[in-house]
């Protein structure tokens, strides 16, 4: 059907219908039998009519203003009946969740504002580039002025520069909060900066071997490490991805990696401290950095960010909105973020007439209670309930 | 209450039995207490409609009723003070807030909730002596404020067409005469020649949509009249008909679509119009009555 077809048949609709008021001014005068009752009326409007009644009613309304305009009136007062395509969160599952997720109307805003996201951390990266590599080449050194290189430090070699950079200046980013790690760098900008070039340098000269390893820089690491020895480098590298999420437990697992000696058990410390703890610096810096780079210092980046939205998307399950309402999970209830303590709460059960009153003076309570299921404190129009 | 069968009056007794259990405070009714009016409920929104429903649609049909609601109010009906003070204390709100949104001002919202109180205890007296209240006609189907606020509504509209009544005088054939005067002469048509012709399209079209909209499904005229001649929003509408707004939209579209179709039909069978005519009417048409009522559609 065309839209203009529809524009003229809905003004032709409109026009009818004005002239149909018009005439029948006076109220009741197209009546189809008698008017439905009180009892019949509140039914239909709150839905809960079995279906052959319901139609016979819908016939009824469908000629009678006078009870149309009614139920009309009383359907107002009541919040949208359940069963229809509107889906609450609290009945939907995982496989819904998931499909709404992935809707178009949901990727149309997710997919711009990742794509801002990612460029806002890019920029970031790139504007703190000198500071990473400083941060790079100060970590460096150990590591070129070990006797014994471990696994990760060839992985670390087959690494491309930019890999490295990217990598580090994660941590950068996250330690440059920190005013030791400010400190500690400042200190060693100078020295940093004499090596900067030759850093690079070497770094170039690895780049080859970074090229034809740089997607399976991870397997060739391990492989490394089965090779060599089960140095703690490799637990290191193993437990990296995890360390992005979850900082602390990171440090632990390299805390307790066989260490081969104090040193180089202070430096794994060191540096998985540097992932989610304060930044001292130190040599292990750029060791931890180098391990991950393997050519995906860009793709964690994105990893990271992704792992961060999806941290965001699970802590909504903690918060919802409902009907213009925040609420947060707080030991089992969903708690109005607007509701104090100090506010006294009227305890309404959810099947008392209280709580049908409430809702028949409040029908978005109702919806409320609905979508939220157990304990719900709502805070409305200044009073405090505790739905149960 | 007419004469169940057998297997019906058990069922009812059955159910009667487990809604006085389900209520949170049953006022000490007994089960022939609640009887009557399940069964009258029944009948009403079920055996009416379908004889032969199988037992278990009925069992869950009255299993679903308001066993709290249905039983203050049988309980009130029957004089319980307890039910009467619970009644007061838990709805005396919701009266009035459903008479100040039914009435124009406070104290016809005050008038408005005094009768009602006055119908709820009943103010004339039964064949057997005992008050002839509302209450009697709350079936437990809906909640009872929802129940009341109809009782409200219906009747603040009764004593609404009452004052109308006696207002309405010859003031009314003086309206309704500027009234028809204001439309046979539209302020658009200023060319004779054109405006009769024109108006005899839009008679003719007009004639052919109420015959199409007559010969629509219930459900959709519903809709017709909520959304054109009720002005409600679409929202509005659908939740009348118990559907969300994109689905009303969704119908109101296809609605026009067969509209289209079945005007068409009726003007080129039973006023041999050619296609080109027809197409030429409703596009001659609607840019009248949009022209008519451009600052209608425009709010």
């Amino acid at each position: 059907m065309k839209q203009p077809e529809n524009n003229e048949i809905d003004t032709l609709l409109r026009g009818w219908a004005s002239n149909a008021r018009s005439r029948s001014a006076k109220p009741s005068e197209n009546v189809a039998g008698s008017h439905l009752d009180a009892d019949e009326l509140s039914s239909y409007a709150e839905g809960v009519l079995p279906v052959a009644a319901r139609a016979r009613y819908t016939a009824h309304l469908s000629d009678c203003d006078e009870c149309r305009k009614l139920v009309a009136e009383l359907t107002e007062a009541r919040p949208l009946p359940a069963g229809d395509q509107v889906v609450t969160d609290v009945n939907r599952s995982w496989r819904a969740r998931l499909a709404a997720f992935f809707a178009p109307s949901v990727l149309k805003y997710a997919v711009p504002s990742l794509a801002v996201l990612l460029i806002a951390v890019v920029f970031f990266a790139t504007r703190n580039k000198e500071d990473v590599r400083s941060v790079a080449l100060k970590t460096e050194l150990p590591v070129s002025s070990s006797s014994a290189p471990s696994p990760f430090v060839t992985s670390d070699k087959g690494g491309s520069p930019q890999a490295a950079t990217s990598e580090t200046s994660k941590t950068v980013t996250r330690t440059s909060s920190s005013p030791q790690g400010q400190t500690s760098q400042a200190q060693d900008e100078d020295r940093t900066r004499a090596d900067k070039k030759d850093n690079e340098e070497r770094a170039k000269q690895t780049a080859d071997t970074a090229t034809a390893a740089a997607t399976d820089a991870s397997r060739r690491a391990e492989a490394d490490a089965k090779h060599k020895s089960p140095a703690p480098a490799e637990e290191t590298v193993v437990v990296a991805p995890p360390a992005a999420a979850a900082p602390a437990p990171t440090a632990k697992v390299v805390a307790n990696a066989p260490k081969e000696s104090d040193a180089e058990a202070r430096d794994a410390m060191a540096g998985s401290r540097e992932r989610g703890g304060p930044s001292k610096g130190g040599p292990s810096k750029g060791e931890v950095a180098s391990k991950n780079a393997g050519g995906r210092g860009q793709d964690k980046t994105e990893t990271r960010s992704l792992s961060s939205l999806q941290a965001g998307i699970a802590s909504n399950d903690q918060q919802r909105i409902v009907a213009g309402r925040k609420f947060r999970r707080e030991d089992g209830k969903w708690i109005d973020v607007t509701y104090k303590s100090s506010m006294a709460a009227t305890t309404v059960a959810r099947d008392s007439e209280q709580f049908r009153a409430l809702v028949a003076d409040e029908p978005e309570i109702e919806a409320i209670s609905k979508q939220l299921s157990g304990e719900v404190i709502v805070v409305w129009k200044g009073r405090a309930y505790h739905i149960k | 209450m007419s004469a169940q069968p057998p297997k019906i009056e058990r069922l009812i007794s059955d159910a009667a039995g487990r809604l006085l259990a389900r209520a949170d405070e049953n006022y000490s009714l007994k089960s022939a207490d609640v009887t009557p009016r399940l069964a009258a409920t029944l009948n009403k929104y079920v055996l009416r409609d379908e004889p032969h429903a199988s037992e278990a649609s009925l069992v869950e049909f009255l299993d679903q009723l308001q066993a709290g609601d249905l039983c203050l109010a049988i309980a009130c009906e029957g004089g319980n003070s307890a039910a009467w003070n619970d009644l007061v204390e838990r709805y005396s709100t919701t009266v009035r807030s459903a008479a100040r949104s039914a009435a124009g001002s406070e104290d016809a919202a005050d008038d408005l909730a005094q009768s009602i109180w006055a119908e709820l205890h009943g103010l004339r007296t039964r064949e057997d002596g005992r008050p002839a209240s509302k209450l009697a006609y709350y079936s437990g189907r809906g909640s009872f404020a929802g129940w009341l606020r109809a009782v409200v509504a219906q009747l603040a509209v009764d004593q609404h067409r009452k004052i109308s009544r006696l207002v309405q005088t010859e003031d009314d054939a003086e309206f309704d005469r500027i009234a028809d005067d204001t439309q046979s002469v539209p302020a658009s048509r200023l060319d004779p020649e054109n405006a009769l012709t024109s108006d005899s399209q839009r008679r003719a079209m007009e004639k052919a949509l109420a015959s199409a909209v007559a010969e629509m499904e219930a459900e959709d005229r519903l809709l017709v009249k909520l959304y054109y001649f009720d002005n409600l929003r679409l929202r509005e509408a659908g939740a009348v008909l118990g559907v969300h707004e994109a689905t009303a939209s969704r119908r109101l579209t296809r609605i026009h679509t067969d509209l289209r179709q079945r005007v068409e039909q009726i003007l080129s069978s039973e006023g041999n119009w050619t296609k080109s005519e027809i197409a030429a009417a409703f596009s001659e048409v609607a840019m009248n009555l949009h022209t008519d009522f451009e600052p209608l559609l425009s709010d």
